[in-house]
C-alpha cells in the first residue's frame, strides 16, 4: 500500500487551492485506510472566525512528512464554550489531542474597542487589558487542568491603525500599547510552561504583511480574518509544532564547500580567489556561515561532503581570514573525489546518526538529485541558484524545531568553542593578568534564592578540585542555610567575552559567632578555574565581614584526593594557619588586613 | 476559446475540483455540490487576484452560475 508521503509527493502543489483539493482526498483515503502513515496526530482547532481550508492544508503538510492528522474543528466562534464545558468534544474526543490550537482574533475579542478605543479612558483601557489577559489565562488554565494536550494559543495581531494616528504613542496609555501589553502578558505568563505555547500571530501577520493577509470583503461576507491565499502560510506555522511533537526533527546539516560555504572553486582559483568576506560577492557566504554557526551553537551538528582536494579545502578552513566555520565545528568531514552518496553514508556512520536525521546543502543540482534518488531519507534542500538567497533558504527550514531547548543543547557547542578560543588567547599572551584582562571577565555575586538553590546544591555535590572542604549538601540543607540568619550562602556567576558560564562559584559562611566567621564551604567549578574568580569571591566575603564589624575570618581546608588545586589558596591570600583540629586545617584572616577585588574584573553585587 | 476563458475554466476547475470539460455556462451551486459558500468566497478572492479586478458585494451576490461570472468579468473589462 502507498504511504501518505508518497501519495502527497505525487500531487504537486501549485496554488493554494491545490491544498484544499488534495487535503480532502487525503481525508477520504485515510478514512478508507487506503494509504499508510508513519504517525498519527490528533489536533483540535478552535477559532473565533471562519478557518475553512486549514484542516485540508494541514492534511497535506503533515502528509508530506508521513504524518496523518485527525483534525477536529470546533464550530465557528465556539471556542469558549468548548474550553469551559468539561463534556465538550474537546475533552471527549476519541483520544486526547496532541495539540489544541486556539485562534482568537483581535476584532472578535475587542469589538467596539478595536474601532474606537479612545471612547474609554486610559484607566478603562488598562482595565480592559487586565480583564482580557485574565480571560485568556483562564481559558488556557481550563485546558491545562482538564487535559494533558499541548496548547498553541494565538497572541493578538497588533493593529497598524489608530484613530490617534501620528500621536498614538503620545497617549498616557495608548491603544496599540494596550494590545502589545496583552501579548506581553501572555508571553510572560506561559514562559515556564512546557505545555502551553503562545503562537506569535502578530509576528506572522507582520512577516506576510498585515494588509496582505486581511481582505475586507472576505471579512464582511464570511467573517474570514485571514484571506484564503494566506491560509497555507498559517498552516505551515502550525505544522512546525506538529513536526516537533512528532519528533521528526533533523540533527545534522551536511554541507558542500565550493559555491556553498564560499563562492568559487578553491581547486581552480586558490584560497585568494574564492569569494568569502565583506564584499558584495563574499558577504552572502559569510552570513550563511554565521547562520550555520548559530545553529551549531544550539546543538545542530555540522558535517562536510565535498568533492575537493583535502589540502585545498583545509587551507581555506584553517587559514582563510573570513572562514567562520572551522575544523572544530564539523563533527565529520568527507573531502575526497568519491561520489556524494557513499560519502553521505560514511558521514552518517561516523557521526553515528541515521540518514533520516541529515539535511544536505549543495549548490550542484546533479549532486542533489543523486542524493535524493539514492538516499530518499536524506532531506535535500533546493538551494537557490543565487547565493544572496542562501540565508533565507536556511532560516526558512523547519527541520530543526523543538519544543524545548535544554541548557545543555544551547551550550554544548558554545562551551567547546569558547574553551578553544580561550586557549588560543593564552598561547598568544605571556602575562597572566594581561590575558585575564583581555577576557573581559565580569562576575556577579548574589545570595542564594529559590531559583539558584538547585544549582548551588549541584555544585556542592559535584565540585572536587577547587573545593576547600568538599562538604556535600542536599537541596533541603542549602535551603535551610539560606533561610537561616546564621548563614550566608553566596553564589558567584562569571561570564567573559566568549560566553556565560553561569553560576559557578559558592561560599557558605557560618556567622553564628559574630566576631569570627567560619567559611564552611568555598568552591569554584573547574569550568572557571584560573580566572581569579576565587579572589573576587573572597574579596566579597571580606568586604561583607568588614561591613558587619567582624574581627576574623576562619577558613577551613579539608584535604581530599582531588582538591590539591585549592590547598594553597588561603595561604596565598594572606591567611595564617591556626592549630589543626583533626583533619580540618583552620586558616585565620584578621580583618584589619586588606584584601582587594582584582582590578581587571568587573564585579556586580546583586 | 480565448486564453482568458481557459484561465477562468482552469481556475474554476481547481476550486470546485471538477473537470474543465464538465464546466458550462449553466454550472451553478445548485448542480455542483462542491460550490459551497466557502468555495464561493475562495472563487471571488481568486478571480479578483488572477484577473486584477474588484467586485462589489452586490455583484458577488448577483452571481448564480458561471455565465454570471463571465458577465461580471466582462463588465470589469476582461476580454473573452
Amino acid at each position: 500500500m502507498q504511504s501518505i508521503k508518497e501519495y502527497t509527493s505525487c500531487n504537486p502543489i501549485e496554488r493554494f487551492t491545490d491544498y484544499f483539493i488534495l487535503g480532502r482526498k487525503i481525508d477520504s483515503l485515510l478514512l478508507n485506510k487506503d494509504v499508510t502513515a508513519d504517525q498519527t496526530l490528533n489536533i483540535a482547532i478552535l477559532a473565533s472566525s471562519t478557518v475553512n481550508g486549514l484542516k485540508e492544508t494541514l492534511h497535506v503538510l503533515c502528509g508530506e512528512r508521513d504524518i496523518f492528522c485527525n483534525i477536529y474543528v470546533a464550530e465557528y466562534n465556539q471556542y469558549a464554550q468548548e474550553i469551559l464545558n468539561p463534556s465538550s468534544s474537546l475533552y471527549t474526543y476519541t483520544s486526547e489531542f496532541d495539540l489544541i490550537i486556539v485562534n482568537i482574533d483581535i476584532r472578535a475579542i475587542s469589538g467596539e474597542y478595536y474601532i474606537n478605543p479612545y471612547s474609554l479612558s486610559a484607566e478603562e483601557r488598562n482595565n480592559w487589558v487586565n480583564d482580557t489577559t485574565v480571560f485568556f489565562e483562564n481559558l488556557i488554565d481550563n485546558i491545562v487542568n482538564k487535559s494533558t494536550s499541548k496548547v498553541l494559543f494565538h497572541n493578538l495581531e497588533v493593529p497598524s491603525y489608530s484613530p490617534h494616528s501620528l500621536v498614538e504613542n503620545k497617549d498616557k496609555y495608548g491603544f496599540i500599547e494596550s494590545i502589545e501589553d496583552i501579548n506581553k502578558n501572555l508571553r510572560n505568563s506561559f514562559k515556564e510552561s512546557n505545555q502551553v505555547f503562545i503562537f506569535d500571530y502578530n509576528a506572522f501577520c507582520s512577516k506576510h504583511g498585515k494588509e496582505n493577509v486581511f481582505d475586507y470583503k472576505m471579512y464582511y461576507m464570511g467573517d474570514i480574518k485571514l484571506k484564503p491565499q494566506a491560509l497555507p502560510l498559517l498552516a505551515k506555522e502550525y505544522a512546525r509544532y506538529l513536526y516537533a511533537i512528532a519528533s521528526i526533527n533533523k540533527k545534522c546539516i551536511v554541507l558542500d564547500l565550493d559555491n556553498t560555504l564560499w563562492g568559487g572553486i578553491v581547486g581552480e582559483s586558490g584560497i585568494e580567489g574564492i569569494q568569502l568576506g565583506p564584499t558584495p560577492g563574499g558577504q552572502p557566504f559569510l552570513d550563511f556561515q554565521k547562520h550555520l554557526l548559530s545553529l551549531f551553537e544550539r546543538g545542530v551538528i555540522l558535517a562536510i561532503n565535498s568533492k575537493n582536494n583535502m589540502d585545498d579545502a583545509m587551507a581555506v578552513i584553517n587559514n582563510h581570514p573570513y572562514m567562520i566555520l572551522k575544523e572544530k565545528h564539523f563533527a565529520a568531514m568527507c573531502i575526497n573525489w568519491d561520489d556524494k552518496v557513499s560519502n553521505m553514508k560514511k558521514l552518517a556512520e561516523e557521526i553515528n546518526i541515521g540518514l533520516n536525521s541529515m539535511v544536505f546543502f549543495d549548490d550542484d543540482h546533479v549532486n542533489r538529485d543523486m542524493v535524493k534518488q539514492f538516499i530518499p531519507e536524506v532531506e535535500v534542500v533546493d538551494l537557490p541558484v543565487d547565493p544572496t538567497l542562501y540565508v533565507s533558504a536556511l532560516i526558512d527550514l523547519d527541520f530543526f524545531d523543538v519544543l524545548s531547548l535544554t541548557e545543555e543543547d544551547k551550550n554544548k557547542g558554545k562551551m567547546y568553542f569558547s574553551e578553544k578560543q580561550r586557549k588560543k588567547i593564552k598561547q598568544n599572551t605571556t602575562d597572566l593578568s594581561e590575558y585575564l584582562s583581555m577576557l573581559d571577565i565580569a562576575v556577579s555575586v548574589e545570595f542564594a534564592s529559590k531559583n539558584t538553590i538547585p544549582r548551588i546544591t549541584q555544585l556542592t555535590q559535584k565540585t572536587n578540585q577547587f573545593n576547600m572542604t568538599t562538604r556535600r549538601y542536599s537541596e533541603e540543607q542549602i535551603g535551610k542555610m539560606s533561610d537561616d540568619s546564621n548563614y550566608y550562602v553566596i553564589a558567584l556567576c562569571l561570564r567573559d567575552k566568549f560566553g556565560d558560564n553561569g553560576l559557578t562559584g559558592l561560599a557558605i559562611i557560618d556567622r553564628s559567632d559574630v566576631q569570627k566567621w567560619r567559611i564552611d564551604t568555598f568552591l569554584l567549578s573547574c569550568r572557571i578555574l584560573g580566572r581569579a574568580a576565587e579572589d573576587v569571591l573572597l574579596a566579597y566575603v571580606v568586604s561583607l565581614a568588614k561591613k558587619e564589624g567582624v574581627d576574623e575570618l576562619h577558613g577551613e581546608f579539608i584535604e581530599s584526593k582531588k582538591n590539591i588545586p585549592a590547598k594553597e589558596f588561603y595561604k596565598k591570600s594572606g591567611f595564617e594557619k591556626n592549630v589543626s583540629e583533626s583533619d580540618i586545617e583552620v586558616w585565620k584572616f584578621s580583618l584589619n588586613k586588606k584584601f582587594d577585588f582584582p582590578d581587571f574584573i568587573k564585579c556586580d553585587v546583586v | 476559446m480565448s486564453d482568458k476563458n481557459n484561465e477562468l475554466m482552469a481556475l474554476l476547475s481547481k476550486i470546485l475540483n471538477i473537470d474543465v470539460e464538465s464546466i458550462t455556462d449553466e454550472t451553478s451551486p445548485d448542480n455542483t455540490p462542491s460550490w459551497d459558500s466557502f468555495n464561493g468566497l475562495v472563487m471571488v478572492s481568486e478571480l479578483e487576484e488572477v484577473f486584477s479586478v474588484h467586485f462589489s458585494i452586490e455583484e458577488v451576490y448577483a452571481v448564480t452560475c458561471v455565465k454570471d461570472i463571465k458577465s461580471a468579468l466582462i463588465r470589469h473589462g476582461v476580454e473573452f
